[in-house]
């Protein structure tokens, strides 16, 4: 029904019930980890849970013979009501044992799902960024994170299925009173529906998974309308009756497929269904007619009743659990899957460090950095992105990367920011090569404005603040970013000025516009006192007075540090020191601009189209 | 934690029982329309599985009476075994009547799901745009298509409550054959137990509304650790531990608050459950007494000591039953909020239709579209965003709109779109009031590209022949719009050209790039035979030349049409018929690129702080 169920699917293709249920040494290994008094407490607990329900019966059974024992003679009120008492205490005893059980279960769960938690996000944030743009690696991680919270119904699904085991083994020995055979009886007449219900289960994933597509398709259509970023189109194109009959198309198709397998299981359902129930019934005629020759006491025919049904009820909550247990760890496998995950496993991961010792990167940075016969091909993929790229970046200079759409340029910011190796050739700061610096270390000294940068619905502050995590609630230093990238004189306008939180994921939530969203990521960028400044585009939603105003201070603001930026406004790129051309994939040109101009190439060609618009 | 779809706050907010009355009859209304038939049939289904477990237990004192009135004398076997026969009976026939239910309530559900999720399209289809925008109203959309599928499971628990009160009654029935005081002393002493439990429970959904809005916050900022679109951020600015760190913290926080909840009231759920326990044991000790001294048959001790122990865990079931029963119709309710909302609502909803027969947009715009004093602030915002603006768009103009960030371009074309209506002033399409026109005939004879351009999931040629749905089956004018919009080289490289799904819903979907999906949506907007095309800063992320080439074409292929566009480039902004220049609100400017240089204003400025860094 609900739309989530479905990346079970996706999951369950490759897996059997046995390579699932191998997981769970591992995730008790984890809750010992995790909190191993509160496993220990728990499981003693349940241990003696499990057998209360058998030994209640017993004593059921030790009341009414001697109720019928004392009929017709003298009552020994001691001897009758003794084992009321017992019952009494031991249910007494249980109650309180079960309160402490619950609490200390819900905590143990608790505990284990923030230790799960936080180890995810500490993988995820370790992976390296050729991950989240592989997509099969990407919807494994969404999975994993979208189903963490699973791990508590293992934590209580495991000993919650151990002690239903255990319960039933007891209540069997009380069966074998009666004749061991019973017990074989039930168990028979049972397994059929054992078998059954995991047919049916398997026959429902396999029609879901075919009607897969019909699922997403219906519930994409029916999603639609609802959804802020769409519904002005859908107004205007006037698309409300295509998607009712889109949605109504599929739902169609599912719901007549649904109905017709559960016809088909309904037959079979009647005829096996009744097969425990027949069982149930042969052992109680037969404890009947023992009883009624005198070789049973009444008191063992109650207690063999009330046995039976109650075996067979938990033999089937046995299986009911046993399958939620399943579904559940089969979810939390993506879980571990990911623990498991080596950074090395993708093709286009980084490489690790090749000393043993990585060096830091040098303060201040003396050379700059060098491309040498630098090229490029995305994993996965065939086409050479970038193609033997040589050039260089000298300390404290300002570069402009142009080119047209799709020639590469953000890509060379990403081999750049070491997100990235390159296939061949190298990278070096300072004449050392990237790959043997602290990766940490080259990233604490960059900082960016990426072209899709973040809108973080945050606070104001925070989203300035988080360009130099130090610095978090330095209130100053961010007040001085602000200033710098002409963020202040509107967040001062906000109804909490620095403490409004931005963006709709909140109540009290303020949207900013696409331009003061980028001022904030320029903030953010200049926050930090890195030595090396990647601006991809970074001016594009600014208006024509904001750009001019962060030009006319980017001088004095990128005092010291050396710039790369992407840019298709030539009034913006003619400012650069040295200004690269990219064309698929290779540098074709480069130089300072009035060189470019000269040069009467493509550079040219790109300047004059854009300028003699504004002669 | 993360799997509660509820919002605390909201549940708190409804808290009375006359609340829910008011909306149960409205599930059941919705879901008796879906079939009638069905409905009765469940409900008769159900009251005979109620009676089932209490027939079985009054049977069972029959047994064991027969049993031991048969003790020492022959056996009579019709007399021994018709009982278990009769058990028999009636665990098959509730078997048959439990597979026919589960296939009748099967299919009802799915009906149920479909009605509920047409009803939300159709309404969210018509909504105001006002209602997407605030984002209080937008959350309770999205919750209410969160949570359609809840308006069954309302019906299901209100069916589990019914069936289980009706069994309770049965069962007091059974047991006050011991006694009439013996039910009063077991309900007695059990309900304190409730009432504690549901206490609890309140208190429970206290902290947890105390805590939401740190939930959502912590939540929001782990999704930002696993979420590709911010992944580079994250690396560059290291922001894993900070994040992590706020995530543990909300959660420790959580954690101790509900311990200390739980050991707070861990010593009164302790007494009041050794309460029941003696509650029990009172009945069941009155019981044996009775049996030893001869009052009551052996089979009726059996009978109660199974019906005292049903009684007590059908009272608890009934209270959790009770709990899901609020909790799905409180779910439910947010469904029936959105059906009921009254597009006159909410503030800045727009007016109501003003005649019967509305007059229907013209195919070809005859003199125009004028704005007189049109002034303008958003619903709940005070601000004036737009200050007495009037200017004329003559049929067929290109009009380019320029102002700096946050000046009210956007919010214009809001208006022009008739997303809003003026709080003062009108807008006027070829001399009638834009409130004199039919809303949807007004809206689809315009064609928007909008900033956020969206993105649909759907085939390329969908993607494209939506901007026409009644040609959206129409291949040769998709291909024809795909050529105009540019987005023939996109379609061309999809593996299955024109019948590519796009996006990532289906597993098949390819994803473009953002440069990509613009083609596609501008080649939408020239499917339809709009008579006016409103574009908002489509060529933001497009490199100079791909924005000259589209805006010649745009010029050439909307000769018949009226263009309206948004652009901070000037080197597009001159080649406009009329510009419009916007500054805080007001048309300060207006005129063609020549006039506006001459007047040395505004535009003038703009124009030349940009032009000069191209000198």
């Amino acid at each position: 029904m609900a739309s989530t169920s479905f990346n079970i699917f996706d999951t369950l293709k490759t897996r059997s019930v046995l390579e699932v249920f191998a997981f769970i040494p591992r995730v008790i290994r984890f809750m010992w980890r995790s909190a191993p008094l509160l496993l220990a407490a728990t499981s003693v607990l349940r241990v003696i849970a499990a057998v209360t329900p058998a030994i209640m019966l017993w004593f059921v059974k030790v009341i009414v013979d001697r109720v019928v024992e004392s009929l017709g003679s003298p009552i020994d009120w001691f001897y009758v009501l003794l084992p009321i008492f017992v019952i009494t205490a031991i249910r007494l005893g249980n109650s309180l044992l079960s309160e402490l059980n619950n609490i200390w279960s819900h905590i143990l769960s608790e505990r284990v799902y923030s230790s799960a938690h936080a180890q995810l996000l500490d993988k995820a944030g370790s992976l390296d960024v050729a991950f989240f743009e592989a997509p099969q690696f990407y919807d494994r991680l969404t999975q994993a994170t979208r189903n963490v919270f699973r791990i508590q119904m293992v934590v209580n699904g495991v000993p919650g299925f151990l002690q239903q085991f255990l319960s039933l083994a007891a209540v069997f020995a009380l069966l074998t009173i009666l004749h061991p055979l019973a017990v074989l009886l039930l168990i028979v007449t049972t397994l059929p529906r054992i078998y059954y219900e995991g047919y049916t289960a398997r026959r429902r994933f396999d029609m879901e998974t075919e009607m897969i597509r019909n699922y997403r398709s219906s519930d994409y259509y029916g999603d639609l309308p609802t959804q802020r970023e769409k519904i002005k189109e859908i107004r205007i194109f006037g698309l409300k009756q295509f998607l009712v009959d889109r949605f109504f198309k599929f739902r169609d198709i599912i719901v007549r497929t649904i109905i017709k397998l559960n016809i088909r299981f309904m037959k079979l359902d009647l005829s096996i269904n009744n097969l425990p129930t027949i069982g149930i019934a042969l052992i109680w005629a037969y404890a009947v007619y023992r009883t009624a020759i005198g070789e049973l006491s009444v008191g063992s025919l109650t207690m063999v009743v009330t046995a039976a049904q109650t075996a067979v009820s938990s033999l089937q909550g046995l299986i009911g659990s046993g399958g939620n247990l399943f579904q559940n760890t089969l979810f939390i496998t993506r879980f571990f899957e990911l623990l498991d995950l080596d950074p090395k496993s993708i093709s286009g991961a980084l490489e690790p460090p090749r000393a043993r010792n990585p060096i830091k990167v040098p303060s201040p940075i003396r050379r700059g950095i060098e491309l040498q016969n630098v090229s490029f091909v995305y994993p996965g993929t065939e086409i050479e992105i970038l193609k033997d790229v040589s050039f260089s970046i000298p300390a404290g200079t300002k570069l402009a990367i142009v080119g047209e759409n799709g020639a590469g340029k953000t890509t060379l910011i990403k081999l750049l920011v070491r997100f990235y190796d390159p296939t061949s050739g190298s990278i070096s700061l300072d004449h050392v090569d990237y790959r043997d610096y602290e990766l940490q270390d080259i990233r604490g000294n960059i900082s960016a404005v990426f072209q899709d940068f973040v809108h973080y619905h945050l606070s104001a502050s925070d989203n300035i603040g988080i360009g130099s995590v130090r610095n978090l609630n330095n209130r100053e230093v961010i007040l001085d970013a602000a200033n710098k990238a002409g963020a202040h004189e509107f967040v001062s306008k906000l109804p909490k000025k620095y403490d409004t939180i931005l963006g709709k994921t909140f109540d009290e939530g303020v949207d900013l516009s696409g331009g003061e969203w980028q001022n904030l990521a320029i903030a953010r960028a200049f926050m930090s006192e890195s030595q090396i400044l990647f601006l991809d585009e970074p001016t594009a939603a600014l208006d024509a007075f904001g750009e001019a105003a962060l030009y006319d201070r980017f001088a004095r603001l990128t005092e010291n540090k050396t710039v790369i930026f992407i840019s298709h406004r030539f009034s913006t790129v003619r400012m650069a020191d040295t200004i690269v051309v990219v064309e698929d994939g290779r540098i074709i040109e480069q130089g300072s601009h009035e060189e470019l101009i000269d040069l009467d190439g493509k550079y040219r060609l790109m300047f004059t189209t854009q300028a003699e618009r504004y002669a | 934690m993360s799997s509660t779809t509820y919002d605390p706050e909201e549940l708190l907010r409804l808290k009375t029982v006359r609340e829910l009355i008011r909306i149960f009859p409205r599930v059941v209304k919705l879901i008796w329309h879906v079939s009638p038939l069905t409905v009765c049939a469940l409900m008769f289904v159900s009251s005979i599985t109620a009676l089932v477990s209490p027939a079985v237990i009054w049977m069972t004192k029959v047994v064991v009476d027969r049993v031991v009135a048969s003790l020492g004398l022959p056996i009579d076997w019709a007399f021994l075994m018709i009982p278990v026969g009769i058990i028999l009976a009636i665990w098959i026939g509730n078997a048959v009547i439990g597979s026919l239910s589960g296939l009748l309530s099967e299919v009802l559900s799915e009906h149920v799901y479909t009605a509920a999720s047409e009803k939300l399209i159709s309404k969210s289809a018509t909504l105001d745009i006002a209602y997407f925008e605030a984002p209080k109203f937008y959350d309770q959309l999205k919750q209410a298509n969160d949570n359609k599928w809840q308006v069954e499971s309302a019906l299901w628990s209100v069916m589990g409550f019914f069936q289980q009160t009706l069994s309770l009654t049965a069962m007091i029935g059974l047991l006050s054959i011991l006694h009439p005081l013996a039910v009063l002393v077991l309900v007695g002493t059990v309900l304190p137990r409730i009432f504690l439990e549901a206490h609890m429970s309140r208190r429970r959904f206290q902290l947890e509304s105390e805590m939401s809005r740190n939930w959502r916050m912590a939540g929001y900022q782990t999704s930002l650790l696993t979420e590709r679109d911010n992944v580079k951020e994250i690396r560059i600015f290291g922001l894993v531990g900070t994040f992590k760190n706020r995530f543990l913290e909300t959660r420790e926080k959580y954690i101790q608050a509900w311990l200390s909840l739980l050991k707070r009231f861990l010593k009164w759920e302790m007494s009041l459950e050794s309460l029941s326990m003696m509650g029990v044991s009172a009945v069941s000790i009155y019981a044996v007494i009775q049996a030893a001294s001869g009052e009551i048959s052996i089979g009726t001790l059996t009978l109660v000591f199974n019906s005292s122990q049903q009684i007590t865990s059908l009272l608890t079931n009934i209270i959790g039953q009770a709990g899901s029963t609020y909790l799905t119709c409180l779910e439910s309710s947010r469904f029936f909020e959105v059906l009921d909302l009254d597009p006159a609502t909410i503030s800045g909803s727009l007016e109501p239709k003003r005649s019967e027969t509305p007059r229907k947009a013209p195919r070809q715009l005859q003199s125009g579209i004028e704005l007189k004093n049109v002034s303008f602030s958003y619903p709940g915002n005070d601000e004036v965003i737009l200050k007495d603006v009037s200017f004329f768009i003559p049929e067929r103009a290109k009009v380019a709109l320029v102002g700096k960030n946050g000046a009210g371009k956007t919010t214009l074309i809001k208006l022009l779109a008739r997303f809003y209506d003026p709080i003062a002033g009108s807008i006027e399409l070829d001399g009638h009031d834009y409130r004199d026109y039919d809303l949807e005939s007004l809206q689809t004879s315009m064609s928007v590209v909008f900033q956020d351009i969206a993105r649909y999931d759907i085939s390329a040629a969908d993607n494209i022949g939506i901007g026409d749905v009644a040609h959206v089956e129409n291949r040769e004018r998709i291909v024809a719009a795909a050529q105009r919009g540019g987005a023939e080289e996109v379609i061309d490289g999809l593996p299955h050209g024109y019948d590519t799904i796009l996006g990532r819903t289906l597993n098949e979907g390819i994803d473009l790039s953002g440069g990509e999906w613009q083609h596609l949506s501008i080649a939408r907007a020239f499917m339809s035979n709009a008579n006016t095309v409103i574009f908002d800063e489509p060529t933001a992320a497009l490199d100079a030349l791909r924005e000259r080439e589209l805006y010649d074409r745009i010029t050439r292929l909307s000769e018949d049409k009226t263009v309206i566009f948004i652009s901070h480039r000037f080197s597009t902004v001159r080649m406009a018929d009329l510009i419009v220049v916007i500054d805080d609100g007001r048309a300060v400017e207006v005129g063609t690129h020549e006039e506006l240089i001459a007047r040395q204003g505004k535009y003038r400025l703009m124009f030349e702080t940009q032009a000069q860094r191209y000198r």
